[in-house]
C-alpha cells in the first residue's frame, strides 16, 4: 500500500496512462485504506485517498445510476470503515465557505462587467486608513481651505500656501507632514500604555471620534467637555462608579481604594479646539499634551502638536481622526 | 476657373471640419459592459466568423444592453449578472431582468469554456469523472443524449454538488443552475420530467448534511449552449448532433479544471 502511494505521488509529476480498471482498483484500495479527509493546499494538490470517492459511496448501490449506459459494478468498497465514512461530507463547513467565496470572485463574475457605483456606506464604514491618505484625498476632503484672510492668525503664516478667493489656502504637504507627526505621537503614547482621549464636539464628529477611540483603546468625548474633567475629577466622580484598571485596561478591582488619585489622560486629541478652549486650558494646567486641528484663524500655540487643517470640514476631520486613531 | 478647382471648393464647403472629439477614458457608472473572452472572431470548426458574430458578439451585446436598460438606476446597480439573476429569481414581475441577467451569464460561461484547438483533458478532471460516471466516454454519451433529447432552447450543465458528485443538469431557455430552484427551469413542460442525472435518493438526513451553509449551492464546471441560434448558421437547422460533436473537440479543459473548487477532499488524486 505504501508502495502504491509512492507510485501515485510519482505519478502526479509524470503522467502515466493507466487503464481504467487499474485506476479503479487503486482508488478503491485507497478508500479501503481508510484515510480521512484532509485539507488540500491552494495549489490543489490532492491527498491520496480523496474523500470525494468516499462520499460517492453515500449511495453505493445508486452510484451506477448516475451513468445511464454502464453495466459496470460500483467500486468494490467492502471495507468495514466505509460505513463510518458514508456520512462524511466532501467539504467541511469552512472549506465550503472558502470554495463559495472563491467561486463568487471568479466564476460568479461572469456575464458582464458591471459599472462602478457609488456606495455611500462604504465611505462611512470603511474610510481610507492612514496609509491611503494622499494629498489628493486631503484636497478632495477640503482640508486645505482656510478662513478669510482678514480673520487670520499670523502665527499660522508658516502653514499657509497662498490666498485664493479671499481665503487662505493651507499647504497640503504641511498638512500631511503634521498628520504624520501626530500619528507617531499617538502611536508612541499608545505603545507606552498611555490613555488617549478624543474630543470632537461638533455635530457629525461623533462617529469619527468613537472609531478613533476604539482603534487605540482610548476614550471619546462628543457631547461637550465637562469643565473640570481633569482638574476637578475628584468632585465630578463622587456619585459615579469608579473601577480600577491595570495597564492593559483590565478591571483589577471594582471597588478601589479611594486615595484621591484620578486618571489623567496622557494625550488629548481635539478635532475642534476653537470651541473647546476649556479643554485646552485644563490640559495645559494639568500638563497633558494635546493634538489639535488648527485652522488659519486659531492660535497654533494653544495645542502642543498642531495639525494645520480645515476645522469646518467634517470629512477633513474624519481624515485626521482616522490618522490619529 | 478650372473645373476641378470649382469642384474642390464646393466639396470643401460641403463638409465642415468635424469637431475633434476628445477621447473619454471614463465609463458612465452603473452601466454594464461587454465581457471579455479569449476568442477573437471565430472558433474554427465550431463557429465560423458569421456564426461567432451572431452567437457571441451580437447576442451578448444585446443581452448586456438589455440588462442595462432594465437595471440602470435601480437597486441592481453595480451588481454582477449572476447576483442580479439570483435576486430576481423569485419575483415574477422581474422576470425580464432575470432572463437577461441569467442568459448573459450562461452565454458567457459557455464561450469562456471554448478554445480553438482540441485540448487534452486534464487528469484531475478524468479522475473526477471516473468517480461518478464510470469513464469519460460514458459522460460524453450521457451529455450528448441529454442535449439531443432536449426539445427547445437551453443549456446542459455539468455541475459539482456539495456532496462532491458530478451531475448533469439541463436548464431550458434562460434557466440558471443557481438560486431559486424553480428558475432552474429544468423541467420539460411537455412531460414534466427532468432530463439529466437523477439525484440519488438522499435521505433527508444526508440531504440536510450535504446542504451546508451555502445551502446546496452547485458549482457548474461545464456547459453547452443548445440554443438554436448557436448551430443554425454553420450546421443548419438539423445540425444539432454535429454541433455537439464539434463542441466536444473545442472544450478548453484547463478552464473547466479551474472552475472546480480548490479546497476540500473532493479533490481527486491524479491517478490516471
Amino acid at each position: 500500500m505504501v508502495l502504491e502511494k509512492l507510485i501515485l505521488r510519482q505519478s502526479r509529476l509524470i503522467s502515466i496512462s493507466v487503464t481504467r480498471n487499474f485506476a479503479r482498483t487503486i482508488t478503491s484500495e485507497q478508500n479501503g485504506s481508510g484515510t480521512t479527509t484532509t485539507n488540500t493546499g491552494p495549489e490543489g494538490t490532492p491527498e491520496a485517498g480523496g474523500g470525494g470517492v468516499n462520499n460517492n459511496n453515500l449511495q453505493t448501490q445508486n452510484l451506477s445510476q448516475s451513468s445511464s449506459s454502464t453495466t459496470d459494478p460500483p467500486p468494490p468498497n467492502n471495507h468495514p470503515l466505509e460505513g463510518q465514512k458514508q456520512q462524511q461530507q466532501a467539504f467541511t463547513r469552512s472549506q465550503e465557505y472558502e470554495n463559495f467565496k472563491h467561486f463568487q470572485n471568479t466564476t460568479g463574475r461572469l456575464g458582464s462587467i458591471p459599472g462602478r457605483v457609488y456606495r455611500p456606506h462604504i465611505a462611512a464604514n470603511h474610510p481610507p486608513g492612514p496609509r491611503d491618505i494622499t494629498l489628493e484625498l486631503l484636497m478632495a476632503s477640503g482640508a486645505h481651505l482656510g478662513h478669510l484672510t482678514s480673520l487670520w492668525n499670523p502665527g499660522n503664516a508658516r502653514y499657509i500656501h497662498g490666498i485664493r478667493d479671499n481665503i487662505h489656502i493651507i499647504s497640503l504637504e504641511t498638512i500631511a507632514a503634521h498628520l504624520r507627526r501626530a500619528a507617531r505621537v499617538v502611536e508612541g503614547v499608545a505603545r507606552a500604555g498611555g490613555s488617549i482621549v478624543f474630543v470632537g464636539t461638533r455635530r457629525g464628529q461623533e462617529r469619527c471620534v468613537i472609531n478613533a477611540a476604539k482603534m487605540c483603546g482610548g476614550a471619546h468625548v462628543f457631547d461637550w467637555w465637562i469643565a473640570g474633567t481633569i482638574t476637578n475629577a475628584h468632585n465630578l466622580l463622587q456619585k459615579k462608579k469608579v473601577v480600577e484598571r491595570d495597564m492593559a485596561d483590565r478591571i483589577v478591582s471594582p471597588k478601589p481604594i479611594s486615595d484621591g488619585r484620578v486618571v489623567v489622560p496622557d494625550l488629548v486629541v481635539v478635532l475642534n479646539p476653537m470651541e473647546n478652549s476649556v479643554a485646552l486650558h485644563e490640559c495645559a494646567l494639568a500638563g497633558v499634551p494635546t493634538v489639535g486641528i488648527v485652522d488659519t484663524d486659531m492660535d497654533p500655540l494653544r495645542v502642543t502638536y498642531p495639525i494645520p487643517c480645515n476645522d469646518d470640514s467634517l470629512r477633513a476631520g474624519g481624515r485626521v481622526g482616522v490618522c490619529a486613531g | 476657373m478650372s473645373v476641378p478647382l470649382i469642384l474642390r471648393r464646393q466639396i470643401l464647403r460641403a463638409f465642415s471640419p468635424l469637431p475633434r472629439k476628445l477621447p473619454t477614458f471614463y465609463k458612465p457608472r452603473s452601466v454594464h459592459s461587454m465581457p471579455v473572452i479569449s476568442l477573437n472572431e471565430d472558433v474554427p470548426g465550431l463557429f465560423s466568423k458569421q456564426a461567432f458574430k451572431t452567437a457571441w458578439t451580437d447576442y451578448q451585446n444585446h443581452l448586456v444592453n438589455g440588462l442595462n436598460h432594465f437595471t440602470a438606476g435601480t437597486e441592481f446597480d453595480g451588481m454582477d449578472a449572476m447576483d442580479i439573476a439570483v435576486s430576481t429569481a423569485r419575483q415574477p414581475d422581474q422576470a425580464s431582468i432575470f432572463n437577461y441577467a441569467s442568459q448573459a451569464y450562461n452565454n458567457h460561461f459557455f464561450f469562456q469554456g471554448l478554445c480553438k484547438g482540441p485540448e487534452k483533458m486534464t487528469d484531475q478532471f478524468k479522475a473526477y469523472v471516473n468517480s461518478t460516471f464510470v469513464d469519460v466516454a460514458a459522460l460524453k454519451a450521457e451529455l450528448f443524449a441529454t442535449a439531443n433529447a432536449m426539445f427547445g432552447n437551453g443549456y446542459v450543465w455539468l455541475v459539482l454538488d456539495q456532496a462532491g458528485n458530478l451531475r448533469i443538469l439541463c436548464t431550458y431557455n434562460a434557466g440558471t443552475p443557481y438560486g431559486a430552484s424553480h428558475r432552474r427551469q429544468d423541467i420539460d413542460m411537455n412531460t414534466g420530467l427532468r432530463l439529466g442525472s437523477e439525484l440519488s435518493p438522499y435521505t433527508s438526513a444526508i440531504r440536510h448534511a450535504t446542504k451546508g451553509k451555502t445551502g446546496g449551492w452547485v458549482f457548474p464546471v461545464l456547459n453547452v449552449n443548445v440554443w438554436e441560434h448557436a448551430w443554425l448558421e454553420d450546421f443548419g437547422i438539423l445540425g444539432k448532433k454535429d454541433y455537439l460533436m464539434a463542441w466536444w473537440e473545442h472544450i478548453d479543459w484547463l478552464v473547466v479544471q479551474n472552475r472546480f473548487p480548490n479546497k476540500g477532499a473532493a479533490r481527486m488524486p491524479m491517478d490516471s
